[in-house]
């Protein structure tokens, strides 16, 4: 059996909420945590951010209507919580949405994706273009759905998305691309 | 070079969902039945969709997260006591959240809830008012209203994801995993288990989901790995026909949930582990292409 509400949960005179914080933490810290690392790219900062979203909801687990609805609106004050905290890098700037036929592997494979390369990569998107890409891949979001979430027309978040991916693949998978950034690794800026 | 708007459209389609009933993405279903070499490109872009996308959700966290996240709710808002019942009587210590926590946490990841101990702020002393009491037997009174509306004959049950995938994983936490309840032979009526399925079924049960009838397996693998299966008897809104390739992923679960083709059945796998572990019980179709 699942325990009882904590009281904190529930001050007095307000309505009871539909589902317990700590049954929220327990069932979605983990895949928040992943979002929040992949976000901000370091397992500080996504910890910090973690633990303020959820703080965050406790605060606010009266509005939450349904149980059901409890993930996404867990992602919106997280994401909402990165946002507010994020400071404005200057990230490198964005080519063109453009698909390199020659660059893309014929079979990729799930580990033969580096783990560290596409962090750096996510690390060089500023922040709406890494949002985008996070809730398309995370929260299996759809453009429009980002477009509403986000509040921004549906063909800006279709060419971010594109743009976004475009910049993976080339830093993934272009070859050229993959020895030069070789070269420049040891005196790249950490990113955090 | 490829038509940047084409290449937008192909970028937005997510793998493994039907997405192409979007109105500017049906442009581009049109286009993909005419032209094989887009279709083939189309695919390529769908492998490594799912390849990105599951080496980003494999992000490990660090050992106590849950505990520490609960600890600083509780110094961020102390709990409060509960009343005596009787003047004499002292009052209950407040449980924090923490503590309250810990075995939910336990249960749902596993061995993580013993790495750190809870933070336990001093307990605070309030009455309970007669308000708390409305509001109690109100809620009360809301439940059992839903609870038979539910139940109340009518149309087909109509469920989104979310709200069945939280039904399941809460049945899957508090009874599936139990001994009781399994039968040895398929209950009547219990559908066959679908194609994409990669398993057989070596117990079965029935069970209700968020009001609405389930056959329920537990399923092995080729490789001897046990998963449960749930066959929810509703309509889905706007789900896969087929296993999606990224399942959601919940405490050491991953959990996914699709319908049949006929639409009158809503799938929810639930496995255990890995998205590897995820993948040997499914056959991941194409859907986009």
């Amino acid at each position: 059996m699942l325990p009882q509400r904590p009281s904190s949960d529930c001050p007095e005179g307000a309505s009871p909420p539909v589902i317990s914080i700590a049954e929220l933490v327990a069932r979605h810290h983990a895949e928040l945590y992943g979002y929040a690392y992949r976000l901000t790219g370091s397992a500080a900062d996504a910890e910090d951010l973690v633990q303020q979203a959820f703080l965050t909801a406790h605060e606010n687990l009266a509005q939450l209507q349904r149980a059901e609805s409890a993930r996404a609106w867990l992602y919106t004050i997280l994401r909402n919580a990165f946002l507010k905290g994020a400071q404005r890098q200057q990230r490198l700037p964005l080519g063109e949405a453009e698909i390199d036929l020659d660059s893309l592997p014929e079979v990729p494979l799930e580990d033969g994706i580096d783990r560290e390369r596409l962090q750096a990569a996510l690390n060089e998107l500023p922040d709406e273009f890494r949002l985008v890409l996070l809730m398309f891949y995370f929260e299996d979001c759809s453009y429009r759905e980002i477009a509403q979430r986000l509040d921004v027309p549906p063909g800006t978040v279709m060419s971010r998305l594109s743009r976004a991916k475009s910049h993976l693949r080339k830093k993934l998978f272009d070859q050229q691309a993959l020895a030069n950034s070789a070269r420049q690794l040891p005196s790249a800026p950490e990113q955090s | 070079m490829m038509d940047p708007r084409t290449c937008e459209q192909l970028d937005a389609c997510r793998p493994g969902r039907a997405d192409w009933e979007d109105d500017e993405l049906a442009q581009l279903a049109e286009e993909l039945r005419n032209n094989r070499e887009l279709r083939e490109l189309a695919a390529r872009l769908e492998d490594l969709d799912q390849a990105i996308a599951a080496a980003l959700i494999d992000v490990t966290p660090p050992p106590g997260l849950a505990q520490r996240i609960m600890a600083r709710i509780d110094q961020a808002h102390p709990p409060i006591a509960t009343a005596p019942t009787t003047a004499a009587a002292p009052a209950t210590p407040a449980k924090t959240a923490a503590q309250l926590a810990a075995p939910l946490i336990a249960g749902l990841a596993g061995s993580e809830a013993e790495e750190a101990p809870a933070v336990a702020p001093p307990a605070r002393r309030t009455i309970w008012s007669r308000r708390n009491w409305i509001v109690v037997a109100s809620s009360i009174a809301i439940v059992a209203a839903t609870v038979v509306l539910m139940f109340l004959p009518g149309g087909p049950v109509r469920l989104g994801p979310d709200e069945i995938i939280t039904a399941v994983d809460r049945l899957y936490v508090q009874d599936f995993q139990q001994h009781e309840g399994w039968l040895t032979t398929a209950p009547h009526g219990t559908p066959e288990i679908p194609r994409d399925v990669l398993a057989r079924a070596v117990a079965w049960r029935t069970a209700q989901v968020a009001g609405a009838d389930a056959y329920v397996y537990d399923i092995q693998n080729a490789r001897g790995k046990r998963a449960v299966l749930v066959a929810v008897v509703c309509q889905g809104n706007r789900l896969p026909t087929a296993p999606p390739s990224q399942p959601q992923s919940s405490s050491g679960r991953m959990i996914a949930v699709w319908q049949s083709p006929q639409q009158h059945l809503t799938y929810v796998l639930v496995v255990e582990g890995s998205l590897a572990d995820y993948r040997s019980f499914v056959a991941l179709g194409r859907s986009l292409t």
